[in-house]
């Protein structure tokens, strides 16, 4: 036996010798581009950086993508539809928070609907403490929930705190003051930020988490949240961009779940059901933002929203770094982007749930023989995968949304991850991210040369096409042996 | 005269219809068929044996023309190298294989099964009379009831003559068969044996992988064993049943029942 | 042959008839359709042809009736809207069957059929208008990198592309200039049939590709396809025109007595309207020869061939079956016929641009397969069918100026269909089929019968001012349908007006109330509480009734008896068996034994 492990090895390695070596040379290639190209180190400079954030939006969508085929065998390709389903929840959660709760808009329908609309994060909260009464015991439930009032009352002491902070002295105007930005927005953020902890809970329980450890996450958390938010951290925001990915991982949980159950034997059919889901989340979500057709979008009563750059991300800002501009929102996904490859990588490596993942991706009847549930086991990698690729919405679907932010930006993105994980090889995690730096990369550097840039959106289609006539496999894909 | 004396008497010097000379394949390292050299007399029956991995599927593979070998093999039929040709040429040249796992076209009925092997070579011949060739193809094999019926509700002893049938359609020189007996019950095998002797006593060189012992040792005229990759034996069942190096590789000590 | 033998052949022929009902209906309807239209009176009764005349010779009595009706009630639009939507029905029909020639039958899903109507669309333009080729003609500029070496070798290659697209273009030019003279104007049948085979001649190249890709990876490799093409073609300007796509400047079938057979004489400043009548009979011949040459390879030999691909190819490989070729040929002809497809479209639009690429015509006829039933020619007919009615005739009007409503439609009749008939329509069960036409049966009785003038402008009232519709509803349904009652008594049509004798839509009203009284009160709170329901949700939560009009408003009351009236329709037998069966025990029906 240790013969042939010998031999495998040395030619394995033998084999992916020359694609490390030709992938190494394709970077030094870049490289060589960029210097010849631009003589100004600040252009240089701007290129790498735009380079490196673009890959790394790539990577994670391309992750998302391979993850659920390489686990479940399923190429979903309604990747775009909750693309664009969690960008606009983001939307839809930001412009309600700008919603007045008053009485006085009660008089028709159009104002009952806004007014419950402002009422979202109790909503919310009442949801959960439904779910969590049906699930968890008595002492269980008393215990999250403590930590969830935790949070919450942490929150407003803050709010309170800064206040105090900022006037220096406890006077009658101090409180006025406080209690009006409490009901604007204070309380709503608050709130938002207790669900985190609930959302918190519950995937951990749902992953089967011990639930000791559920009570110690909750708790640390639930002290953290108020920390940050004293810190100055944009602790509402994230929380609703928490929010926001969870919803549409629940959504892609529950579709895998109900939808996919009479199709999941073949291949073509899973990809029509989930092309269609993702036809009828664009058309729904068409229908409720401009019902009138056109380029308007609704107007909530008074509150009427425009389109262009809508504000889904906590800053316009851009920093100057060596003389390249870049936006800050950037520099927060790209590095957002790197702690969730980071903790997928320790979810799918350290965890019992991921190891049951792997095991389910090498052999699904085995890995079913020995008590894994495969059904939940898909829901979860669906959820995942999705998770992901809402996570790179909500921070960059602004600026990396193309043609425009609309409702059928989620195409060109399923796009993007289909040529990326064409070049990479179906089934592997790292050659997704290996390819979506060079197409990231490619992309980045042909539109700075200003004659071919109008090439650049058509070179990853072309790349995918000169892959598909060499090496139909990938970069990293297993080549398929005839089976016989 | 019994059956297998008429076989013998018709191998009077017959030309070589298959000949393989240091045929390779490896797979990432692992050298799955290892320089194998072996004959084939037209009109014989041979049996190759093995224990499992030792590489007669990848052997059945690199003749049929599923699979290339390395370079410097030579897979010479009647005279001819075939490396490299696709399984359809080979087909037309009279090579046809059944597979280790029944592979029927599911979802069509009995009848077209057999219509499609009997397509490539009567392209002017009207429709009526293709269909009257497949008819006869599934009466050879006694499935002539049961040809309107949908492929996958067939039980599987009949799939397993469904693909002889087919096989049989392509009207070959050289038959393979890849474990033609697994899963069948005793009258069901018997069924297939008489099928092979069928074909055989026609002129048709068969041979077959199997590991029911039993049956192949009384049915066929010589055996190649392979083990990991290797011809470690060849011979008469006689003589392979009492080579130590196959006793211990794969026969075990009950080697002498078998013949 | 004895009787016996005569009795046996008959009940053959018999049954032949029999499973083919629905071709034999569909086609009768196709063909006789225009009839309806043709009343006297009408605007498309001027005789051109042989077929036109034979159209305007005179009506058909019942169905012309049937068809007015349906007119009055508002649920079709203006007689010529109508046959263009029939024979945009016929396009997507030839393009959806394209689709089902390849992948239903060889197995190689192909997620860009797009590409091979949109390719056809431009050549078919350019042969039919002649494209501007020669000296002048430079696709790509010089591109300039400012590093020397580069540069020059760049400009190399870029003037090499030049001069190779100049070389294919002069070609290309000469050979069609020898074949059909020195004037470029080619009429539309030529455009139409050198657009397909082109169309056929690219798909062996992309043929090539796919031999090398298997399954979902082919499948991935044909959504972008159609991509890079539009990548390609919005880029080079200079040769395929500006980026929102060219207007055909003529209309092949003019107001003017044209033939599809006949050189337009002169292209430029045409009055652009198209005959209606002659483009639908023009698609309705090309439709026809489609379908049937698609179904004389589909059932043939080559048709077998085909599906022991889809089934195993390795096995079918060993068989002898070349499984290469055969996946180019399938690739071709299916190309050859979505070719066909692109080409009609192109000229009902009158238009040809980058978006004939886009991915939602690839999907569109993807999902009319899937609902239709894949792996049989009609089942893409009837998909397209049921879909592009759907969308044109309905969902346009009821939910106006919505972007992509399209998508709304298909993908959730595709989930339904999925859901409870997985392999389509046309493998629908027969109680499935039969609950799908019942059910549209009750659709339309239910939406012809309480019609009254009171009725329909109190609804819209009642929507504008945001009332609930309840109250006014059931008062009217009952006043009114007690009107018609009385009015037919009368002898007075729905209109008001007095007729002296019993027109033929009489009798289709009669037929509606026995339908529905037949199923009485059960059928009618069920299609009550249905209106009430949808209507509320239609208007007042997705605010669509803002722009309706009395004709939209019927049309949304039509999809909603459909919605609720097939599996009205098909649980009702079942319902009324256990009825049966627990009051009056087994039903002696005639020997006939009905299982459960």
């Amino acid at each position: 036996m240790t013969k042939i492990t010998n031999s495998i090895s040395t030619d394995f390695l033998h084999r992916e010798k020359w694609i490390i070596l030709g992938i190494g040379s394709l970077f030094l290639t870049y490289i060589i581009l960029i210097l010849l190209v631009h003589d100004d180190s600040a252009l240089r400079l701007q290129v790498i950086l735009n380079g490196l954030v673009l890959s790394t939006i790539y990577s994670v969508i391309a992750l998302g993508f391979s993850l659920i085929y390489g686990i479940a065998k399923q190429l979903k390709l309604s990747l775009g539809g909750y693309y664009v389903l969690a960008a606009y929840i983001m939307f839809f959660f930001i412009e309600v928070k700008k919603i007045n709760t008053s009485f006085d808009n009660l008089g028709n329908i159009d104002g009952l609907v806004i007014f419950l609309m402002g009422l979202i994060p109790f909503f919310l909260i009442i949801m959960f403490a439904i779910i969590f009464w049906n699930i968890f015991n008595k002492h269980e439930f008393f215990y999250f929930s403590f930590a969830g009032i935790l949070t919450i009352t942490g929150y407003i002491l803050v709010l309170f705190i800064k206040k105090l902070v900022n006037e220096g002295e406890i006077t009658e105007g101090l409180f006025r003051a406080f209690i009006s930005e409490l009901l604007t927005w204070g309380l709503k953020d608050s709130l938002y930020a207790g669900t985190i902890i609930f959302i918190l809970i519950l995937t951990a329980w749902y992953l089967e988490f011990s639930i000791q450890r559920i009570y110690i996450l909750s708790y640390i958390l639930g002290i953290l949240i108020p920390i940050f938010f004293f810190l100055n951290l944009p602790v509402g925001y994230l929380s609703l961009m928490i929010l926001a990915v969870s919803l549409t991982s629940f959504v892609a949980m529950l579709s895998d779940r109900y939808l996919l159950e009479k199709v999941r034997k073949s291949h073509i059919n899973v990809m029509i059901m989930t092309f269609s889901l993702a036809l009828f989340l664009q058309s729904i979500i068409n229908l409720i933002y401009f019902p009138s057709g056109g380029t308007e979008l609704v107007s909530f009563g008074d509150l009427k929203i425009g389109i262009s750059f809508p504000p889904i991300v906590p800053t316009t800002k851009s920093l100057r770094i060596y003389g390249a501009i870049i936006m800050e929102v950037k520099v927060i996904a790209f590095f957002f982007v790197i702690f969730a490859v980071i903790l997928l990588y320790l979810f799918i490596w350290k965890t019992k749930i991921g190891m049951a993942l792997r095991a389910v991706s090498q052999d699904e009847e085995a890995a079913a023989l020995t008590g894994i549930d495969i059904r939940k086991t898909t829901a979860i990698v669906s959820a995942i995968g999705m998770g992901l690729i809402a996570f790179a919405a909500v921070l960059t679907s602004p600026f990396s949304a193309k043609p425009q932010w609309s409702p059928g930006m989620g195409w060109w993105i399923l796009i993007m991850a289909i040529a990326i994980v064409t070049l990479g090889g179906l089934g592997s995690l790292p050659g997704s991210i290996i390819s979506a730096f060079i197409i990231g990369f490619a992309e980045v550097i042909v539109s700075s040369i200003p004659d071919i840039s109008a090439f650049a959106s058509a070179i990853p289609l072309i790349i995918v096409l000169i892959v598909m006539i060499i090496k139909p496999e990938g970069l990293m894909g297993e080549k398929k042996e005839l089976e016989a | 005269m019994t059956i297998d004396t008429i076989s013998e008497s018709t191998q009077t010097s017959k030309h070589v219809i298959l000949k393989v000379s240091s045929l390779s394949k490896h797979f990432k390292g692992l050298k799955a068929v290892n320089n194998v050299n072996l004959s084939v007399k037209s009109g014989e029956l041979i049996g190759i044996i093995g224990p499992n991995g030792a590489g007669k599927t990848t052997f059945f593979n690199l003749i049929s023309g599923f699979l290339k070998p390395e370079k410097g093999s030579k897979i010479m039929f009647n005279g001819d190298n075939i490396v490299g040709k696709r399984p359809h040429k080979l087909a037309k040249l009279g090579i046809a294989r059944t597979f280790q796992l029944v592979r029927p076209f599911k979802f069509l009925n009995a009848l077209e099964n057999t219509t499609v092997p009997h397509i490539p070579k009567n392209t002017y011949v009207s429709s009526s009379v293709l269909k009257n060739k497949a008819t006869w193809s599934l009466i050879e094999v006694d499935l002539a009831e049961k040809k309107n019926y949908p492929a996958f509700i067939l039980p599987h002893g009949d799939l397993k003559r469904l693909d002889f049938a087919r096989s049989l359609a392509v009207q070959p020189q050289l038959l393979l068969l890849d474990e033609p007996f697994s899963g069948l019950s005793h009258e069901e095998a018997f069924r297939v044996e008489r099928l092979i002797r069928e074909s055989n006593n026609k002129g048709m060189t068969i041979i077959i992988v199997e590991h029911k012992l039993k049956i192949l040792m009384r049915l066929v005229q010589r055996v190649f064993v392979l083990h990991e990759g290797r011809l470690i034996g060849e011979g008469s069942p006689q003589e392979i049943s009492n080579n130590q190096e196959v006793i211990s590789a794969y026969l075990g000590s009950e080697a002498k029942e078998y013949v | 042959m004895d009787r016996k033998q005569i009795a046996e052949k008959f009940e053959d022929v018999w049954d032949e008839i029999r499973s083919r009902s629905y071709y034999i209906v569909g086609v009768l309807l196709l063909v006789f359709f225009p009839f309806l239209l043709v009343t006297p009176g009408s605007i498309l009764s001027e005789p051109f042809s042989i077929l036109n005349s034979f159209y305007s010779g005179g009506s058909i009595p019942i169905l012309s009736d049937l068809f007015n009706l349906g007119q009055e009630i508002g649920l079709f639009g203006k007689n010529a809207y109508l046959l263009n939507i029939i024979a945009l029905c016929l396009i997507w029909a030839i393009f959806a069957a394209s689709w089902d020639f390849l992948s239903g039958y060889t197995g190689q899903v192909s997620f860009g059929h797009a590409i091979f109507w949109g390719f056809s669309a431009y050549v078919t333009f350019w042969v039919a208008t002649g494209v501007p080729i020669g000296i002048t003609f430079d696709p790509l500029d010089p591109i300039v990198l400012g590093i020397p070496i580069l540069d020059e070798i760049l400009g190399s290659l870029i003037f090499l592309i030049n001069a190779f697209i100049d070389f294919i273009f002069i070609i290309t030019n000469e050979i069609l200039v020898f074949i059909f003279g020195s004037n470029f104007m080619r009429p539309p049948l030529a455009a139409l049939v050198v657009g397909a085979f082109t169309s056929a001649i690219f798909a062996v190249g992309i043929g090539f590709i796919a031999l090398r890709v298997k399954g979902p990876y082919l499948a991935l490799v044909t959504l972008l396809l159609p991509l890079i093409a539009s990548q390609i073609v919005v880029i080079m300007t200079d040769l395929f025109g500006p980026k929102y796509g060219i207007p055909f400047i003529s209309g092949p079938f003019v107001v003017e007595r044209i033939s599809p057979f006949d050189l337009p004489p002169d292209l430029m400043g045409r009055a652009s309207e198209i005959n209606e009548l002659n483009f639908f009979i023009f698609v309705l011949v090309i439709f026809f020869i489609s379908v049937f040459l698609m179904m004389l390879v589909a059932y043939s030999r080559i048709g077998l061939a085909f599906q022991s691909i889809r089934e195993d190819e390795d096995a079918a490989e060993s068989l002898g079956i070349n499984v290469r070729f055969y996946k180019i040929l399938a690739f071709a002809g299916s190309a050859f016929f979505a070719g066909l497809a692109g080409g009609l479209f192109s000229q009902y639009l009158r238009f040809t641009g980058p978006s004939f690429f886009a991915s939602s015509f690839s999907f569109s006829i993807i999902i009319m397969c899937v609902i239709g039933g894949i792996g049989s020619i009609s089942g893409g007919v009837v998909g397209a069918f049921v879909l592009t009615i759907l969308l044109e005739l309905f969902l346009k009007d009821i939910f106006h100026g919505v972007q992509s409503l399209d998508l709304l439609g298909y993908g959730i009749l595709l989930i339904v269909t999925l859901r409870y008939m997985p392999f389509g329509l046309a493998r629908a069960s027969k109680d499935q089929k039969k609950a799908c036409i019942v059910g549209v049966l009750f659709a339309i009785s239910w939406t012809i019968i309480p019609i009254g003038e009171g009725w329909g402008t109190n609804i819209i009232a009642s929507l504008s001012s945001s009332l609930p519709l309840g109250t006014d509803v059931l008062s009217n349904i009952l006043s009114v349908s007690f009107e018609t009652l009385t009015s037919y008594m009368g002898k007075v049509d729905y209109m008001g007006q007095i007729t002296s004798s019993l027109s033929d839509g009489d009798i289709l009203m009669t037929l509606s109330f026995v339908l529905i009284f037949t199923f009485g009160l059960i059928a009618s709170v069920v299609f009550f509480f249905a209106e009430i329901i949808g209507l509320f949700f239609m208007g007042d939560i997705l605010g669509l009734s803002r722009s309706w009009t009395y004709e939209d408003l019927i049309k949304a009351k039509f999809l909603i008896y459909v919605a609720v009236g097939i599996p009205f329709a098909f649980y009702l037998p079942k319902a009324f068996k256990k009825v049966r069966l627990r009051f009056w025990g087994v039903w002696p029906s005639a020997g006939r034994y009905e299982p459960d």
